[in-house]
């Protein structure tokens, strides 16, 4: 799911790029000095998810992980997703730089989105933060799915149409990083529960 | 009208020229037969040669298009792999990403060291 270039109308791009500026630099002052460690961690690990491809029939589709990004790293997420997806723009060719922009909303806003789900809900219990990890990796995926058809939809595409085709391919995704993301978190929870305990890069006084 | 009038002089330069082309005929007849006949066998050869010949070259023709065929196939392939990232581009950009959180580091690093003091 990464947009290439010429496919956005140039407003679109240009606004886009206005859009995930204005993110980036929130996101960069929400950020918490003491946390950069996980950040590039989890960064890294955005990074390569995109080269892990889920086989769907005679197409493939990847791995996105916006959820989990945010989960872990709250506001960081979207810094965190920019620049993962500068360097897959860069070295794998993933996306146009001139749609920067535009993937850094499709991917980033979805993480937020799922930061601010899990913290809302997650912290209440274990199992809870574990299904709502699940959960909200999961509607990460859709709604970045629905950012695309709306993006695409400024092209003059249909919007229905895409995002059914969207979300439909993205089905299998939707389910692994689900799972992921529960793995992920309860295996946290145990074994190092603080990474879980500052999603939001809360400065200590 | 027309056909008749060829007709009739057909047949008077035939009555005309009749007999010594008739007594001619037997020996004239045979040799030109001979030659013919061998002029027909020539033909037939090289006509069978050429048949022969043609369709070596469109069965060479197939097999090269076929080879080339196989061998774009290849290139494309190779192309699809070019593209691909390799497991280079994987390590050097978890090293890019890592730098860069490095230097990020150290600089909130620095900066708390000296607002502490030294």
């Amino acid at each position: 799911m990464h947009l290439s270039d010429g496919v956005l109308p140039t407003a679109v791009a240009v606004g886009s790029f206005a859009a995930s500026g204005l993110c980036l630099a929130l996101s960069i002052k929400k950020t918490d000095g003491e946390e950069l460690p996980k950040i590039a961690v989890m960064t890294s690990a955005f990074f390569v998810a995109s080269l892990i491809h889920v086989p769907l029939g005679p197409t493939s589709v990847h791995l996105l992980l916006p959820g989990l990004v945010g989960i872990l790293t709250g506001w960081s997420a979207f810094l965190s997703i920019f620049l993962g997806l500068v360097l897959q723009s860069f070295l794998f060719q993933f996306g146009g730089l001139t749609a920067l922009g535009a993937n850094g909303l499709m991917m980033g806003l979805p993480a937020w989105f799922a930061a601010w789900l899990f913290r809302r809900i997650g912290a209440r219990s274990a199992t809870g933060a574990v299904v709502t990890a699940a959960s909200a990796s999961a509607a990460a995926v859709t709604l970045a799915a629905l950012i695309l058809a709306a993006l695409l939809a400024t092209g003059g595409e249909d919007f229905f149409g895409v995002a059914k085709i969207a979300v439909a391919a993205h089905v299998p995704v939707l389910v692994l990083e689900g799972v992921i993301s529960a793995f992920v978190v309860s295996f946290l929870q145990k074994v190092k529960p603080e990474l879980l305990r500052h999603p939001g890069g809360r400065p200590k006084a | 009208m027309k056909v008749r009038l060829v007709l009739a002089i057909f047949v008077m330069c035939f009555s005309c020229a009749g007999i010594p082309a008739l007594a001619a005929e037997p020996a004239t007849g045979s040799s030109e037969a001979r030659e013919s006949a061998a002029v027909g066998a020539d033909a037939e050869k090289w006509t069978g040669e050429a048949v022969r010949i043609l369709e070596a070259m469109q069965s060479q023709q197939r097999e090269m298009a076929q080879e080339l065929r196989a061998v774009k196939r290849e290139i494309a392939a190779l192309k699809v792999a070019l593209n691909e990232p390799g497991f280079k581009d994987i390590v050097g950009g978890i090293g890019y990403i890592l730098g860069f959180f490095g230097i990020a580091f150290y600089l909130h690093a620095r900066r708390r060291h000296q607002r502490s003091g030294p």
